[in-house]
């Protein structure tokens, strides 16, 4: 896994709130004349102006309130950056932007600042935006700013020219045990004392969830394998030969993944039941492979040698 | 659970998936409770006939470290506590340490008992 520059992850945490301030910034500086003194800044919620203070003093706490968001996003990003926290920076950034900018266009022109008026439309308009400019945000995310990896444990284990070696562990997940026993229970309750279909639907829901909460991760010569449930499917396969390097880690499930389960993020795949520790297996193609698995060292370390002794 | 198997060693290879397996519950890498991979899989894993596999679950199972249920696949037994498959591994190799050193059964019998 490649190790994470801080100064990208600080990047990614504190361009946002600078970059979706400008276009308000800009305006201000750019109509200094065409805003009256003083402009209006705050409205009540029918859209009638309620607040008054200088061009000047706008342009200064919007550029104050950037330069906040940026330090704290910035400073929050340094160690770690998830998905959640860029979600949150990019929307708090196009809010906090998209309002000033809405207030500046709301005041250009205006001879009397109190007849100035704001739809509250508008700003319901800069919330919807905010929200998908979360959604976006968390999901562009190159996986070297994400990776909540940067200490791995690899090396490798020695193996006799003819020794056949598996390594195998099982994973429970506790959080989805949780909420698939939670479900069985709420649904047949539902299904007993409410109405029947509905509640039969949420049983099997948590039947799902329950038949999903453990794998059996398995390194062998063929390569590594991870089998979900008591059944042993679905499962995953990656060859030995497909395999570039496998590194042990610990990852971090929503973060990272956004979840539990069979997760596909930028730049790669995993079979996620739980936070902490992970093999992470790079393929030849450059994507990773990421298992949530105890003692991952030991497979990583397996794979390695593996992957040694058949080059030698 | 790491379960290593080398046909170059003299000692039997369903001999050799037991005796990691008595390791691996003895290093805590496999609970009680919790099933051992499935024979078959174990096999075409290591590469090995499921005879072999199966040898080596048995002889577990008659050492008390796991069951072997239909259907069910084999599994930690409940009592099978870290320090037991500790002390069976040691005796395992105490016998494989004798008889390379030539000792007979009835020498290693007599000098455990002094040793109690």
């Amino acid at each position: 896994m490649s190790s994470t520059s801080p100064a990208r992850r600080i990047a990614f945490g504190s361009l946002p709130p600078l970059v979706a301030a400008l276009p308000a910034i800009v305006l201000l500086l750019a109509w200094s004349d065409r805003l009256p003194e003083p402009s209006a800044t705050h409205f009540g919620v029918d859209g009638t102006a309620d607040g008054f203070s200088s061009a000047t003093t706008l342009l200064w706490s919007s550029l104050g309130l950037a330069v906040l968001l940026a330090a704290v996003f910035g400073t929050v990003s340094a160690a770690r950056t998830t998905r959640f926290l860029l979600g949150v920076s990019w929307a708090a950034s196009v809010l906090t932007g998209a309002t000033a900018l809405v207030v500046v266009l709301a005041n250009v022109d205006a001879v009397d600042a109190s007849a100035v008026r704001l739809s509250p439309l508008l700003l319901l308009l800069a919330l919807v935006v905010a929200v998908a400019a979360g959604g976006i945000g968390a999901r562009v995310a190159p996986a070297e700013v994400l990776a909540d990896v940067p200490v791995t444990r690899g090396g490798s284990l020695d193996l006799a020219p003819d020794e056949r070696v598996a390594w195998s562990r099982t994973v429970t997940s506790a959080p989805m045990q949780a909420i698939g026993t939670s479900l069985v229970l709420a649904g047949v309750v539902v299904a007993l004392v409410v109405q029947t279909f509905p509640g039969v639907i949420a049983a099997a829901a948590g039947l799902l969830s329950l038949a999903f909460s453990s794998s059996r991760t398995t390194v062998d010569g063929r390569g590594l394998t991870v089998a979900v449930g008591p059944l042993g499917r679905p499962r995953w396969h990656v060859p030995l030969a497909d395999v570039g390097s496998a590194v042990a880690g610990d990852v971090s499930a929503l973060g990272r993944f956004g979840g539990y389960g069979y997760r596909v993020v930028p730049g790669g795949s995993g079979v996620i039941l739980r936070s902490g520790e992970a093999l992470i297996v790079t393929r030849t193609s450059g994507r990773t492979f990421t298992v949530t698995v105890d003692d991952a060292e030991t497979g990583a370390r397996l794979l390695t040698g593996l992957l040694e002794r058949t080059e030698s | 659970m790491l379960i290593r198997v080398d046909p170059a060693r003299s000692t039997p290879l369903g001999e050799q998936i037991a005796a990691s397996v008595r390791r691996a519950i003895a290093d805590g890498s496999v609970a009680p409770n919790e099933r051992l991979p499935g024979a078959r899989e174990l096999a075409a894993s290591l590469d090995v006939s499921i005879h072999t596999v199966l040898a080596g679950y048995q002889q577990l199972r008659d050492e008390g470290l796991i069951e072997l249920r239909r259907g069910r696949g084999a599994i930690v037994r409940e009592g099978a506590s870290p320090g037991r498959a500790a002390v069976l591994d040691l005796a395992r190799r105490l016998v494989e340490e004798a008889r390379r050193h030539d000792l007979d059964d009835e020498e290693l019998v007599a000098l455990l008992r002094t040793a109690l």
